[in-house]
């Protein structure tokens, strides 16, 4: 989705439905295999879209009407697009990860809904239990990142990821495995706006879709010959690339300098 | 042999519903676009030509569609006066991909802990109402 947005010179309003169409996708077909595992929790997820369902559908509908109701929206979009891009490269730069984050005392709602799993890890030969803590803190967060994914047609597992490990302290597989189910509540909730307001289309929607279930499953089987490290480099130039495009093509078409 | 076993953990079976629920409704609807893909690239009746689509895509969703059918898009008049069309089968089959996960929380709300069946029910009531709303008003906004 970035580089589209970079590259082509498709209206901004389908690429982002396209975007959020292939995120939803992607989510659905990895999601069942997790639940099944535990290694996605609904206790979890359940909460948290609660409120990011409806901020993601704003989202959707505040980038749809600056694009086409704000003159040079397009062009602010793309430019606000850049900037959100190069937070997710710093991101990815420098946010930690913590395999098993110490427990911590639950929160109030934590507390109420009784919100804790367990997942056998295999790499550890050993059945791990977790509940989380934090929550009031984190679901504001979760707001502004549904807000963002509605608007810009992205997936956000880069920013739900960090949050449920470092804020929740899940498990960082939980935390990855819960972020894909989240983002199937939230982007499907979405996909109706974009749906009904035409900002779908089918010459670009069939082959991303078809692509997106066929380069899954290649990605599985490429992943686990690839070191992890070497993908996250190649994501992160990916968006280091399409901020700079995404920056450099709103500026120009806004022709202020 | 079941997930709990092969995983040597407990799995909450509202977890296991809501798998298998999204699981066989992902499959449904990607085998039915499929099938609609295909007829949308033989050009078997599409509203748009490609060659249309292609000269429009760079100009904003409201003035594509006003440019290329007349039309104002928007609501669940749209898809009514087209249902036809491989364009709008199309997009009720993303309508579909959409509905997955509502469905997934709603068949899982009985398999559900009590004090989870109050949030499920929550968020049901909340995605039927961004649904409803979405077709009936045309999700507002744009204009």
């Amino acid at each position: 989705m970035p580089l589209a947005t970079a590259l082509f010179p498709i209206n901004i309003d389908f690429i982002r439905g396209t975007g959020l169409i292939m995120a939803l996708l992607s989510a659905l077909s990895s999601t069942p295999q997790f639940l099944k595992e535990g290694l996605a929790n609904i206790k979890v997820m359940a909460p948290i879209v609660i409120v990011s369902m409806i901020a993601s559908v704003v989202g959707g509908i505040l980038g749809l009407w600056i694009t086409n109701n704000v003159p040079s929206g397009k062009e602010y979009v793309e430019i606000a697009l850049g900037v959100v891009l190069f937070m997710i490269f710093a991101i990815y730069l420098f946010s930690k990860r913590l395999e098993h984050p110490p427990e911590r005392k639950p929160d109030f709602i934590s507390q109420a809904l009784n919100i804790n799993g367990q997942f056998y890890d295999r790499s550890l030969d050993e059945t791990i239990e977790y509940r989380t803590s934090r929550m009031p803190v984190a679901l504001p967060a979760f707001v502004l990142i549904g807000l963002l994914a509605g608007m810009f047609g992205m997936g956000a597992g880069w920013a739900n990821v960090p949050l449920l490990n470092l804020v929740l302290g899940v498990p960082i597989k939980v935390a990855t495995s819960t972020s894909m189910l989240i983002i199937s509540v939230n982007d499907a909730a979405a996909s109706w706006v974009y749906l009904v307001k035409g900002a779908l289309l089918p010459l670009i929607v069939i082959p991303c879709i078809l692509g997106t279930a066929i380069g899954a499953r290649i990605g599985t089987k490429i992943a686990t010959r690839t070191k992890p490290q070497h993908v996250k480099y190649l994501v992160m130039a990916i968006m280091l690339v399409a901020a700079v495009v995404d920056i450099q093509k709103g500026i120009s078409g806004l022709k202020i300098f | 042999m079941n997930a709990e076993k092969e995983t040597k953990a407990y799995v909450d079976p509202a977890n296991l519903r809501f798998a298998k629920t999204m699981e066989v409704l992902t499959l449904i609807g990607l085998a039915t676009f499929v099938v609609i893909g295909i007829l949308y690239f033989s050009g078997i009746h599409d509203l748009d030509s490609l060659s249309t689509v292609t000269q429009n895509w760079n100009k904003p969703s409201a003035e594509f569609w006003s440019a290329t059918t007349g039309a104002n898009i928007g609501g669940v008049g749209w898809f009514a006066n087209h249902w036809s069309c491989s364009d709008a089968l199309c997009m009720l089959c993303v309508g579909f991909l959409g509905l997955v996960p509502f469905f997934s929380i709603a068949l899982t709300l009985p398999k559900a802990l009590r004090r989870y069946k109050v949030v499920f029910a929550i968020l049901t009531i909340e995605f039927a109402v961004i649904i409803i709303w979405s077709l009936m008003f045309g999700a507002g906004g744009v204009g």
